[in-house]
């Protein structure tokens, strides 16, 4: 496939994205549409009918669609995905539903958990027993699936989630299961443990089974239906869909494990900024995305992204760990902060201004939006420091009302704080900045890494409305606003590779462990990575080949990187030294006389890195000057003061420009204080080198 | 509060939470046991230079925290504040200064800023093992393990290694136990990094004034917040059986008035000669988390919230156990004060309190044994029974309340144990009935194998449980929650002292579902259907409990 384009394409929960790359000459077209929840492909195609209008036929000669979708995330959590049933071993059907027993909040007495996807109705044990080391304790009894086969049919079950016992070692019984399942039941989708996540933990496999087997009709039906219509519109080439863990596979992979899709968009900026950190040698850096509701970071420093396995969607309560229902898959680390431009602002039990958990959401909004949103947000704050313009956001497509921002700020925390509507405004956006900066200071403190020595790279909406202010409490000294930074989850997909993650439990004492089967099982992993990457026509570049290692009796494991030579070579004594050297590394100690316990085999198997379509960046010619000045609120003068307003595309490479300034695109706005100078790179990056702080700076 | 009134002082808050948050994060991180990093049963918090408590972190266990928050004023006595020196660390893990029972060790250091104390920074693990014979047959706090009085860890920056040493050579997993002890110590000087870093970004001189103002901001909301319940003179009085044979009685006089709330605990059963007897700190920390889930569940738990509350019980009372009382298992006592509070307020604040529930006490379960080839294994599996229920909202089934610690999965287990796993599942039947129903119950059955892998000798079963003798009560009309049993082999059995299973037997351990509230007759006919066709209501329960007729759905 020799396409001239590749087209990025993200389904957010407001607007779809995209982003179009003409590879032989680097020129990026963008466009933004609403999303169409019924059925998102519509908007899909309505934004390449409107891609189509400035590049036209660009899709036959399009060699990839890369595409990310929030379908699966939405289903869990508007119930909207299929009628599911669950079978288990017998005796264990309530393990759905009786989950970690924690409480998510100590103190709350009234709180509340989500209903599990599939109701006990549904769940049926089935007689059969594995040992926890694989073998068989009581066979699989056939006649024992009758009643569920029974009420599956009756009930219309649709999709169904087998998890057995142990069929992390040994899948015959799932396998058995299954084949019965498929017999009986034409048409009905079954998913098994074993292939979703065969990994020890019964509630977080039967968790993530279930979804999967939720989710699955409709990503088959959704998937298919895209495809077929993109072919009728001439397209030939490939679609790829973007994967939590950060790389992108076949179609047919996504409809077989739909939860390896959960959420696509905020892993498609952290991989722009791996890009751009590799592309012009950032250092450490902190991925920083603030949209309407939500902002994530995520931090780098190695070409390695860190990946967490375990993510909760469909949460009771937005940013309540434990509230939600978990699934664990290989998603990139990526920490959701619960401060977005939409977060309400309020006054608390203690007389103290707070912002969030509540939001306002895209209905009613920010007050400024003008749609009935009665209550003060961070946006509505923006917009009466000056940061954002009345009649430029969104490229002047959506005039925002500051009259109504201002009554809603002084109704909801200037007069009951006593403060006036300016003093309210900046205490809103910099309590929102400080919520950031906590948040972005315990994830580092978790991970051992210090904020104040990365570069912080900021995306989305309000992100570099806010990367000033957040990087000041950081204490960091450089921030960099990629090209297209209101869409820059769909750029991300174009420099993702193709790639597939997979794990197998396996445990074992390290000194008594055959070392040639763990071997033995490497290989087959990678036979099944190399075939799923040849599925989404890549091939096998890297692997990344780990064990997640604990010492024995520890509930906690740590994943440790290997060499790509055979464990055979390497020698219990060799894996010993490793081990201690990782934990010693990490914890600044490592136990003497414990023995290590091996828990799951790892394998990452990527295709190569796709070259750079964002090399190329030429300049568009307008004059080199700034087209306008605002009045914006200044915290060190603690005034209004006027700032230059420039429009991204004036600031061209060589030229320097010193804050106090507001850059200005379609997507977003920069803004920048006192204290730092603004340059264009020549890759058509901003970069804000911020002065050395002085003590009491905010 | 001039400087800090210029600062906004809701920033400063935020970044002091933080620094907790960061602690916590910091411990979880370099802890090895399991304990801390997956049911984390660990504290932190930061106290200021009165050694009032200043913040914590938003996860932290309400027995912990009350523990810390006394001890920091006794260890005044024993180390005068102003002796303290930069890079001192204190630790201790007397019952009667902490957390009640030996386990729980806390460590504290001074923080110091421009030379002065401005701060400090402590953490309370519950350490997998702290010596001494494990159950509440106990007599006196002398057999259940090391106890370490009040002592420098750290002079000036310089170990005790004696210490240490000392520690190492009376528990069974010293090299655990001594390196969490260190991540411990780790945490505090990370803490005390970002303190002072704090200070010196804000240009301040130290966090007394912005205590100040959050103590008198958190005082007044929680003063409001008392306001709202009616003034009167609550009384109530309760029979627990921490045991078998063992009767308790716990009485609670609970006073509202324009001072605030105070409790009485004055008519309770003495101390007794087994390991359930809880001390003044542990007995005052679940009076406070009572009185915060029902009054204030959303303000912080500072020096401020507490000024309202005044709290008494008799001396060598069983909330008020003098030395050497036996407290291990402290839990099967001082858990039911919160439900005592509950039980006292339920007339007055209908809307906010729940029934009594089957999670209550926490179930301590410990498995030993050995392999056929010899080899030690010993497991501690967890399960709830059901929370009571809420006017406006059923219980939830199996969770953990009022302590809060997470479940192990059952590959796990069967992984670390030659033991199968029979049964997880919910007991139909169980929840107490009611408008709104309790949770339910689980049942949680274990066979020990007779095949191949059976093990070498017999496997001990040690459990500390309760509400074996009636199941949690319902309120305002609704049903009582089932009550939870233990059985071996079909024939019920007792806990509290070590049971003895062979090859072949079956143990099962049934917890009891959270109490109803208001009348059954007028739950939602539809909730009563789908909980009939879900297996979890019997259609006999349905028709004589809650008179449903199937047709009239």
């Amino acid at each position: 496939m020799n396409g001239r384009y590749k087209l990025g394409c993200d389904i957010g929960g407001t607007f779809t994205d995209f982003v179009l790359v003409d590879q032989d000459t680097g020129a990026m077209t963008l466009a933004k549409c609403l999303t169409t929840p019924d059925d998102p492909s519509r908007g899909v195609l309505a934004g390449i009918d409107q891609l189509n209008l400035r590049v036209p036929g660009f899709l036959a000669g399009t060699e990839q669609v890369l595409h990310g979708t929030t379908l699966v995330i939405n289903a869990v959590m508007q119930r909207s995905g299929a009628k599911t049933g669950l079978v288990t071993t017998e005796g264990f059907r309530d393990v759905l539903e009786i989950g970690t027993e924690k409480r998510y909040d100590a103190y709350d007495l009234q709180q509340e958990y989500p209903l599990p996807l599939v109701p006990r109705h549904l769940r049926f044990g089935v007689r059969e027993r594995l040992r926890s080391d694989g073998k068989v304790l009581l066979p699989f009894e056939p006649a024992s699936l009758e009643p569920a086969l029974d009420a599956f049919a009756a009930e219309g079950v649709a999709s169904v989630a087998v998890c057995l016992l142990h069929a992390y070692r040994t899948a015959d019984h799932e396998r058995q299961v299954r084949d019965i399942l498929r017999r009986r039941l034409p048409g009905v989708s079954v998913s098994i443990s074993s292939e979703v996540l065969p990994e020890i933990n019964e509630y977080a496999r039967t968790s993530t089974t279930v979804v999967n087997a939720y989710a699955k009709p409709l990503m088959r039906d959704y998937l298919g239906r895209l495809d077929e219509v993109l072919k009728t519109r001439g397209f030939s080439g490939r679609l790829l869909v973007m994967l939590s863990s950060g790389g992108v596979t076949s179609i047919s992979t996504a409809i077989d494990y739909p939860v390896r899709v959960i959420e696509s968009g905020p892993v498609g900026g952290v991989i722009l900024g791996q890009h751009l950190r590799r592309e012009l040698d950032l250092g450490p850096v902190l991925a920083f995305d603030m949209g309407g509701t939500t902002a994530k970071v995520c931090h780098m420093d190695s070409d390695e992204i860190r990946r967490a396995s375990i993510y909760e969607v469909a949460r009771v309560h937005r940013f309540k760990e434990g509230s939600g229902i978990p699934i664990k898959v290989p998603c990139i680390d990526i920490l959701e902060i619960g401060t977005g431009g939409g977060s309400i602002a309020h006054v608390g039990p203690l007389g103290l201004l707070e912002i969030g958990p509540e939001s306002a959401g895209a209905a009613p909004g920010p007050a400024c939006y003008g749609q009935g949103g009665m209550r003060p947000t961070v946006t509505d704050a923006d917009l009466v420091l000056g940061y954002l313009g009345a009649n430029s956001f969104l490229g002047g497509k959506m005039a925002l009302d500051t009259a109504a921002a201002r009554t809603a700020i002084r109704d909801g925390v200037g007069a009951p704080l006593g403060r006036g509507d300016l003093a309210a405004a900046w205490s809103i956006h910099d309590l929102a900045n400080e919520s950031m900066a906590s948040a972005a200071r315990v994830y580092a403190a978790e991970r051992g890494v210090l904020a104040s020595e990365m570069r912080l790279i900021a995306s989305g909406g309000a992100g570099p409305v806010h990367a000033f202010g957040l990087a000041r409490k950081l204490g960091m000294a450089e921030i960099v606003i990629p090209r297209a930074v209101g869409v820059a989850s769909a750029a991300g997909f174009m420099v993702a590779p193709v790639a597939f993650d997979l794990v197998q439990t396996y445990k074992v004492r390290l000194g008594t462990a055959d070392l040639t089967a763990i071997d033995a099982i490497f290989e087959r992993l990678a036979l099944q990575a190399d075939a799923t990457l040849a599925e989404a026509g890549s091939v096998t570049r890297r692997r990344e080949r780990s064990l997640d290692v604990r010492y024995a009796g520890q509930g906690y494991d740590l994943n440790i990187r290997l060499p790509d030579t055979p464990l055979e070579s390497l020698g219990h004594n060799g894996l010993q030294r490793r081990f201690a050297e990782t934990y010693t590394a990490i914890y600044g100690q490592a136990l003497s006389g414990h023995d290590f316990e091996i828990v799951n085999i790892r394998l990452i198997a990527s295709g190569p890195e796709p070259t750079s379509p964002f090399a190329a960046f030429a300049p568009p010619e307008v004059p080199r000057a700034p087209k306008g000045e605002r009045q914006a609120y200044c915290p060190v003068a603690g005034a209004m003061v006027a700032h230059a307003v420039w429009d991204r595309a004036a600031l061209a490479p060589g030229l320097e420009v010193r804050g106090p300034a507001l850059i200005e695109e379609t997507e977003s706005t920069t803004v920048v204080g006192t204290g730092a100078s603004i340059a264009c790179d020549p890759t058509g990056c901003l970069r804000i080198r911020l002065d050395r702080q002085d003590k009491g700076a905010r | 509060m001039t400087r800090a009134r210029s600062l906004e002082i809701e920033v400063a808050w935020a970044r002091i939470i933080s620094i907790a948050n960061e602690a916590d994060a910091n411990v979880a991180r370099t802890a090895f046991s399991s304990i801390i990093r997956d049911s984390h049963d660990y504290s932190c918090a930061i106290y200021d230079a009165n050694g009032d408590l200043l913040a914590q972190p938003t996860t932290v266990a309400p027995g912990h925290l009350g523990g810390m928050t006394a001890a920091m004023q006794t260890l005044k006595g024993y180390f005068p504040f102003d002796e303290l020196v930069e890079g001192d660390v204190i630790v201790t893990n007397d019952p009667w200064i902490v957390s009640g029972h030996l386990p729980d060790v806390m460590v504290t250091t001074p923080v110091f800023h421009r030379g002065r104390l401005v701060a400090f920074a402590a953490a309370l693990i519950h350490h997998q093992d702290i010596g001494g014979h494990l159950g509440t047959d106990t007599m006196e706090v002398y057999e259940e393990g090391l106890q370490i009085p009040p002592c420098k860890l750290f002079r000036a920056g310089v170990a005790n290694e004696d210490i240490f040493r000392i520690v190492a050579q009376n528990v069974r997993l010293p090299n655990l136990v001594v390196s969490d002890l260190r991540s411990q110590v780790a945490s505090l000087h990370q803490t005390a990094g970002r303190i002072r870093a704090f200070l010196e970004e804000t240009g301040l001189d130290d966090l007394q004034e912005i205590a100040a103002e959050i103590y008198d901001r958190t005082e007044r909301a929680i003063r409001q917040m008392i306001a709202e319940v009616p003034q009167g003179i609550y009384r109530v009085s309760r029979v627990i059986m921490p045991g078998d044979d063992l009767e308790v009685t716990l009485d609670l006089t609970l006073t509202v008035d324009a001072a605030g709330m105070s409790a009485d605990f004055s008519g309770t059963s003495p101390q007794v000669a087994r390991g359930v007897n809880c001390v003044m700190n542990y007995t005052t920390a679940y009076f406070i988390f009572g009185v915060m889930s029902l009054v204030a569940p959303f303000l912080p738990s500072n020096a401020g919230a507490v000024r309202p509350l005044r709290i008494r019980a008799p001396e060598g009372s069983i909330l008020n156990a003098q030395r050497p009382a036996p407290v291990v298992g402290r839990i099967a006592v001082g858990q039911n004060i919160p439900e005592l509070i509950y039980a006292a307020l339920g007339e007055v604040l209908p809307d906010r309190v729940i029934a009594e529930s089957g999670s209550l006490p926490l179930w301590w379960l410990t498995l030993s044994g050995r392999r056929r080839d010899g080899e030690p294994f010993v497991v501690g599996p967890m399960f709830s029974g059901g929370l009571g229920a809420r006017r406006r909202i059923d219980g939830v089934s199996a969770l953990t309340f009022p302590t809060n610690i997470m479940n192990n999965p059952v590959e796990m287990l069967e992984t670390e144990s030659p033991l199968i796993v029979e049964r997880r599942e919910l007991r139909p039947d169980s929840a107490g009935a009611g408008t709104c129903r309790g949770g339910f119950g689980q049942e949680f059955a274990l066979r020990v194998p007779d095949d191949d892998q059976a093990p070498a000798g017999p496997v001990v079963s040690f459990l500390v449980a309760g509400r074996t003798q009636s199941g949690p009560r319902g309120i305002h009309g609704g049903a009582d929650g089932a009550r939870a049993s233990i059985s071996v082999n079909g024939t019920e059995v007792g806990w509290g002292r070590p049971c003895h299973l062979r090859p072949g037997d079956t143990i099962r351990y049934r917890t009891a579902g959270g109490g109803g509230y208001g009348n059954p007759r007028l739950r939602d006919s539809g909730r009563i259907a789908a909980e009939i066709r879900d297996g979890l209501l019997s259609p006999e329960a349905a028709r004589d409990i809650y008179g449903f007729k199937p047709d009239a759905t």
